[in-house]
């Protein structure tokens, strides 16, 4: 407990901690988009399942971003 | 990215037997279930004690939870991405050999339908009989490659002397065309 109770990020209390991992996870989500973006397109055969897998993964990823936002922003945390 | 000649075309796509990525995703699920029984098991309290948010904890519990959704959701599209992009591309004329390793890295290789001299089947175990999938080795004299861990091989086995048959046929039409010529 000791160990968590001591871990901050960049000199910030524990609250501006989560939203340190949101901005975290979003920089995760848009590298990754590039990337798969990228490998999918250089497969070459952009048929349809490619192209439902890519607007699933969007729609999902930027609801559960959103969602967390939201969540953050109703904690009333402060960054 | 994959060249393909002009006029080419594709016969079948075949990937990996999924049963890696199933058990991957089956992981992922676990992982995705696990801070449910922890709430149930009573860690939420560490967790507010540790953010000091006395307030409104499902809020927490929400934010905490959907981030570490996403972590899965993008772990689950990398092993995704690594199973859908390891195919063998079958077409009228050759057969494209596609490694994907990892997400960053990937091998293709070309070979003739053609230039195939013998295509065997790998003595199978009993999940892979169990699950109808195998390896082939295919043949093409100096070279060889594998087809490993895929769906119905005696299927596959049949496709590819098919498209042979069909490319031989071609050429031999061809040459009698000219000889008459």
């Amino acid at each position: 407990m000791s160990v968590f109770q001591n871990f901050t990020l960049f000199s910030s209390g524990p609250k501006e901690t989560l939203w340190l991992l949101w901005l975290l996870m979003l920089l995760s989500f848009l590298v990754m988009s590039l990337i798969f973006s990228r490998a999918w397109k250089q497969f070459g055969v952009h048929n349809s399942a490619l192209l439902f897998a890519e607007f699933i993964y969007y729609i999902i990823s930027i609801f559960l971003l959103g969602f967390s936002a939201l969540s953050l922003l109703l904690l009333n945390v402060n960054f | 990215m994959i060249a393909y000649d002009k006029g080419e075309k594709i016969v079948k796509i075949v990937r990996r037997h999924s049963l890696a990525f199933t058990l991957e995703t089956l992981f992922l699920i676990i992982a995705a279930i696990l801070p449910y029984v922890a709430y149930l098991k009573g860690f939420d309290a560490t967790v507010i004690s540790f953010f000091n948010i006395s307030n409104n904890p499902f809020f927490l519990n929400a934010a905490l939870y959907t981030l570490w959704l996403l972590l899965l959701w993008i772990l689950f599209f990398i092993a995704w991405s690594d199973f859908w992009l390891d195919a063998w591309i079958i077409t009228d004329g050759r057969i494209i050999d596609v490694e994907q390793y990892g997400i960053f890295r990937r091998r293709i290789n070309y070979y003739r339908i053609d230039k195939i001299q013998k295509i065997n089947i790998f003595d199978r175990t009993k999940l892979e009989k169990s699950m109808n999938y195998g390896t082939l080795l295919i043949n093409l004299g100096e070279d060889s490659f594998k087809m490993e861990e895929i769906k119905e091989p005696e299927n596959l086995q049949e496709l590819i002397l098919g498209e042979q048959k069909k490319i031989l046929n071609r050429l031999k039409t061809t040459v009698t065309f000219e000889e008459g010529k």
